[in-house]
Order: C-alpha cells, then sequence, then structure tokens
C-alpha cells in the first residue's frame, strides 16, 4: 500500500509570499526555511520514505499584515500553481484546494468544484485562524455542503502558529464539534490535531466516526506528546482514523520514538495501525489505489 | 546580576481585606496564611530567598467582591498610596505596581496610572480579569494600553484558576490576549501563567515579541515541573522573556520542602542532568531570576 504524507505547503519566496511571513512563521525555531516547489516535495518523500505527497497553497491575503510591512501583505499560492506542481510530479503528488471562503462565499464554492473536477484535487483545506473565522460559523455551510456533494473531506486547521496575525480565539478544535453534529456525513481531518488542545483535539475526533487525526509539525513537540495523543486515540477506538501529515519535516524518528514512548507506557501501537497511520487510511479518504 | 521577584502583593486583614476572602483564597491550600503583607514582611521573604528587589502590588476589587454569608463585607482595597508608602520605606528593595479597576471609572484610572508612573514611580500596571469581570481584550481597555505604551511601562495580566468564587473563569482565560496583543504590538504584556492553560501561556509568550511570562505558579511546585517549562520556552526561543514571581511564597512557609524558590530555580539542572537534556547556563538562570525584569522595569542591573 502506498505511503502518503497528506500535509505538505508549496510556496515560493518572494512570488507567493513576502519573506517577513516566512520568517515570522518560524521564528521561534530560527529556521531558515526558503522557496519549496512540487520537485523540492518530491525530493522531500523520497528522503521521509512516502510514495505520495498532498500538496497545497493558499491565499491569505486579506488578514495578513506587519506594521513594519503595510504594503507588503500578498500570501498567495494559487490552486493553478498547486495544480502546475502536481501535473509535473509523475503522479508523485496530489492537489489540495485552498481558498479565503469569506473573501465571496459563491466564488470559493465555484473554485472548489473546478479544482475537484477539472484539477482533480482531492480535498479542501481551511484556515480558520489565519482567515479571523470560526470553522462553526454558518457562512461557511456552501463549502461543507459542497464537500459533501462532491465526495471530499475538508481539512481544517487547528492549534497553534507563530503568525503574530493568526487569532488564537480560533484555533480550539472544540469549535468542529458544532460541524460535526450539523453534518455527520462532512469527512473532517483536524489537522494539527489543536496542539495545545490535544485533548480536546482527540476528544472531538473520538466522538465522530468521520472526523481523523492528523499530527502536522508536531516534530516541534517531541514524541512524548504524539504518544501520548495515538494512545488516548488508541484507547478510545479511534487510531484507524489517525492519517500521517509531516508540514515539511522529516518525523520518521518522532513516529519511531511516540511508538517506543507508547510501548513502554503498555500500549503497542501494532503494524497494521502504523500502516494505517502511514497511508492506508488516507488512501481511503482521497481515493488513492495502491 | 540583580534579582527580582515580580509578583508580591501588598495587603492587610482587615484593614485592606476581609478575613473572610482570604480565607475563601486559601481554602484549596488548607487554609492558613492570614499574614499581613507589608513592606516588611516582603522584604524579610526577599531576605530568606536571597533576592534583591520586589515588585509589590495592591489592588481594588470592591466593584465585584461579593460573599452572601458577609454581604456588608466588600471592600477588598490595597490602595496604590498604601503600596508607595511601603516602598518609600524600602526604596532600594522595593518597586511598585499600579492597580486600578478600569472598569469602575475609565477618566479616573488614566489618571491615576499616569499619577502612579509619573508621580510615585511606578514601574508597572497590573489587570485582573477574572477578578473584575472583564476580558483582556474588551476594547474599554484601549485607552489604558495606549496609556502603558507611551508611559513605556509594562502590563501584567492576572489569567487562569483563582479559588475566589466570585472570580469569571471565562475571562481568565490566557488565549483572550491574544487579540491586545495583535492589536498593540508595542504594548509589553507580562501574563501571570496558571493552570489550566499553562501551554497556550507559553505558546502566546511564544508567538508575541513584547509577551512575557511569570513563573509564579512554579513557586509552589519542585525543580522538574519547572524544568519542562523552562524548556519549552527554551525550544521556542523565548527564554529571555521569563520572569521569576514568588507570589509571597517560599518553600519554608508552605512547609513542603526545605528550600526557597530561588533553590528551586538552581535545581533544574539536575533535572537536566537526569535526563540528558542540555543545562541551562548561568547567563540564562541570571537573565530569568532577575536580569530579563531589570530590562522590563528598568532596574539598574
Amino acid at each position: 500500500m502506498a505511503r502518503i504524507d497528506c500535509h505538505l505547503h508549496v510556496t515560493e519566496v518572494p512570488e507567493h509570499a513576502p519573506e517577513w511571513w516566512v520568517r515570522e512563521m518560524y521564528a521561534p525555531w530560527g529556521w531558515d526555511v526558503g522557496s519549496v516547489d512540487g520537485s523540492d516535495i518530491v525530493e522531500h518523500l523520497d528522503a521521509t520514505g512516502f510514495d505520495i505527497g498532498m500538496i497545497q497553497g493558499g491565499d491569505i491575503r486579506r488578514t495578513t499584515y506587519h506594521p513594519d510591512h503595510p504594503h507588503d501583505r500578498r500570501v498567495f499560492v494559487s490552486n493553478d500553481y498547486v495544480a502546475h506542481q502536481v501535473a509535473l510530479s509523475g503522479g508523485r503528488l496530489y492537489g489540495v484546494a485552498a481558498m479565503d471562503p469569506l473573501r465571496d462565499i459563491p466564488a470559493a464554492v465555484l473554485e472548489l468544484e473546478r479544482c475537484v473536477k477539472e484539477l482533480d484535487f482531492r480535498l479542501l483545506k481551511l484556515v480558520p485562524t489565519y482567515h479571523h473565522y470560526s470553522p462553526k460559523d454558518r457562512r461557511l455551510d456552501p463549502l461543507y455542503e459542497k464537500c459533501l456533494e462532491l465526495d471530499i473531506p475538508v481539512m481544517i486547521h487547528t492549534g497553534w502558529t507563530a503568525t503574530i496575525n493568526s487569532a488564537m480565539e480560533f484555533q480550539d478544535p472544540i469549535q468542529l464539534d458544532d460541524i460535526g453534529r450539523r453534518y455527520r456525513d462532512l469527512k473532517v481531518i483536524v489537522a494539527h490535531l489543536g496542539y495545545p488542545w490535544v485533548d480536546e483535539g482527540v476528544a472531538v475526533v473520538a466522538k465522530h466516526p468521520k472526523f481523523y487525526a492528523e499530527m502536522a509539525g508536531w516534530t516541534a513537540w517531541g514524541p512524548e506528546v504524539l504518544a501520548g495523543a495515538l494512545v488516548k486515540l488508541k484507547e478510545l477506538g479511534a487510531i484507524d482514523r489517525v492519517v500521517f501529515g509531516s508540514d515539511n519535516t522529516d518525523a520518521r524518528d518522532l513516529y519511531r520514538d511516540a511508538r517506543r514512548i507508547a510501548r513502554e507506557q503498555g500500549t503497542d501501537i501494532t503494524d497494521e495501525e502504523m500502516a494505517g497511520i502511514m497511508g492506508d487510511t488516507a488512501a481511503g479518504l482521497f481515493g488513492i489505489s495502491a | 546580576m540583580v534579582s527580582v521577584d515580580c509578583h508580591l502583593h501588598l495587603g492587610v486583614v482587615p484593614d485592606h481585606i476581609p478575613e473572610w476572602w482570604l480565607t475563601e483564597m486559601y481554602r484549596p491550600y488548607g487554609g492558613g496564611a492570614l499574614a499581613n503583607y507589608d513592606g516588611q514582611w516582603i522584604v524579610d521573604l526577599l531576605d530568606r530567598s536571597g533576592v534583591d528587589v520586589g515588585l509589590v502590588q495592591g489592588g481594588d476589587m470592591r466593584r465585584t467582591t461579593y460573599h452572601p454569608d458577609h454581604p456588608a463585607e466588600h471592600d477588598v482595597l490595597v490602595p496604590n498610596d498604601y503600596t508607595a508608602e511601603q516602598v518609600a520605606l524600602f526604596p532600594d528593595r522595593l518597586k511598585g505596581v499600579a492597580c486600578i479597576d478600569p472598569i469602575r471609572d475609565m477618566g479616573a484610572a488614566l489618571e491615576e496610572l499616569d499619577r502612579c508612573v509619573n508621580e510615585l514611580d511606578f514601574r508597572a500596571l497590573k489587570l485582573l480579569g477574572s477578578y473584575l469581570h472583564f476580558s483582556p481584550n474588551d476594547r474599554r481597555l484601549d485607552p489604558i494600553y495606549e496609556k502603558c505604551i507611551e508611559l513605556g511601562i509594562a502590563a501584567h495580566f492576572f489569567t487562569g484558576w483563582t479559588p475566589i468564587i466570585t472570580a469569571k473563569l471565562e475571562n481568565a482565560d490566557p488565549v483572550q490576549l491574544d487579540e491586545v496583543g495583535r492589536r498593540f504590538r508595542d504594548l509589553k504584556v507580562i501574563i501571570s501563567m496558571a493552570d489550566p492553560w499553562i501551554d497556550q501561556c507559553i505558546l502566546l509568550v511564544a508567538k508575541h515579541p513584547n509577551f512575557h511570562g511569570d513563573m509564579y505558579h512554579y513557586a509552589e511546585l519542585g525543580p522538574e515541573p519547572l524544568f519542562e517549562t523552562l524548556d519549552r520556552f527554551r525550544s521556542l526561543s523565548a527564554l529571555d522573556r521569563v520572569l521569576y514571581g514568588s507570589n509571597n511564597s517560599d518553600k519554608v512557609r508552605v512547609g513542603r520542602e526545605e528550600a526557597t524558590v530561588p533553590d528551586v530555580y538552581r535545581s533544574v539542572n539536575r533535572v537536566a542532568r537526569e535526563r540528558g537534556a542540555e543545562p541551562f547556563t548561568d547567563e540564562e538562570m541570571a537573565a530569568i531570576l532577575g536580569g530579563n525584569a531589570a530590562r522590563l522595569y528598568g532596574l539598574r542591573g
């Protein structure tokens, strides 16, 4: 079965994002992250042992701002750029549709339809904290209904980011519970599993049968945190709804160490469960054949 | 380098605080601790702990203090003038923190803050959202934040749990400070870190370059949780914005350990060694115990 990394970003700097924005994003770790295109992602997949990557762009123009760079706020990686990178990848990459729904809801719905039907994208990405809305905001309903109609999942960013203009009040994954109650057939990927609201992230995934946990970027938080989440998800019968995402980092040691810590604590994450996390579950979710 | 305790309370029972109020405050900890916290008491604490300077605060919670068994006893008021009087007795050891109830009278609160800083040489402001029933991101507070920026002082925010029953937990979640950080990027903010939102406090400090973490919560704990939190600040490049605070506590007084709170800080490298982690340097520890605060409050290093 294919190994799938479902959380990867493509961005060329400064064409798609100002340098200050990328620096601010990685400031706590002092990382110097430059441009990443589709070929870089394929190299990353090769280096980390994955077959398939789901790549996303983004449109954060409306809410990006820095007082020292008031006119330099164009964070926009278009879906057409993503599609182009997918087309160059020789079957290694699939597209994730990204848009700013509050800019223009009907246009966002049309764009989502175009991405899926014409560009063969496999899911929708929403970033409420960056866009300053709650995921349960009723204005989003037409997009959730379109996801159901197109039979694609929606991946929703939850949890912390270092970007200063993001709004932390929209990071708590408890806000997804309302969506789960109202759209019981909607497949929701809880991106980053809400860190540091991890208990809340586990709670909504365990509660809603079509919710999935994804821990992209957790190389920053360490294997103890990941082990704790995996153990809780297993205890609550949701380990078969965990999908792997890297957020462009090398997470091999993270998962190996988390599995060891879980075992030391008396919980065995089996080979079959690891295979599900590393690709089998995502393959079914995104309609990717082995 | 100077050592600084950024979180110390003044208050005398019953002159400033009804006895029931302090009893309610200490109920989860087994009661007791009904001491009269005047300047001499604070200086004695600093001496026992080997700390050079203490930031002392009073408080005005008259508007929201209430107990059904004591309806007439709701004057929790430690005036800024009392704080100034105690500071004047120990000018090299104590510095004042202004306390106001901004919702009572915004115009008067602004004038009082100005007076505290320009006439009484106070070094910071303390705001108590949960006790005073406002959210830190309430736009009515904007003039206070603008005044802090104008005066070049930091604003302490109480966040997290308190046993005081009339305090509103919905205004205790530190995430409400994120909007303040977005809108007032030059405002120096000090978050009183406490359960149950410790992770959120750490990440708020990591996100906003002018936010600082007041570690008073760790005064009652051992070196293990202290190490873990300091290690997380270090991993997020925010160790230079961590401040030592004791909340009037020393380990001898609470009887849990024969050590002062600074001794616990000096024990974190033992935990680091046991865990195979990188130790904190002498410079980093000196900054946590006072250097960072000296910079923030304009104290001589």
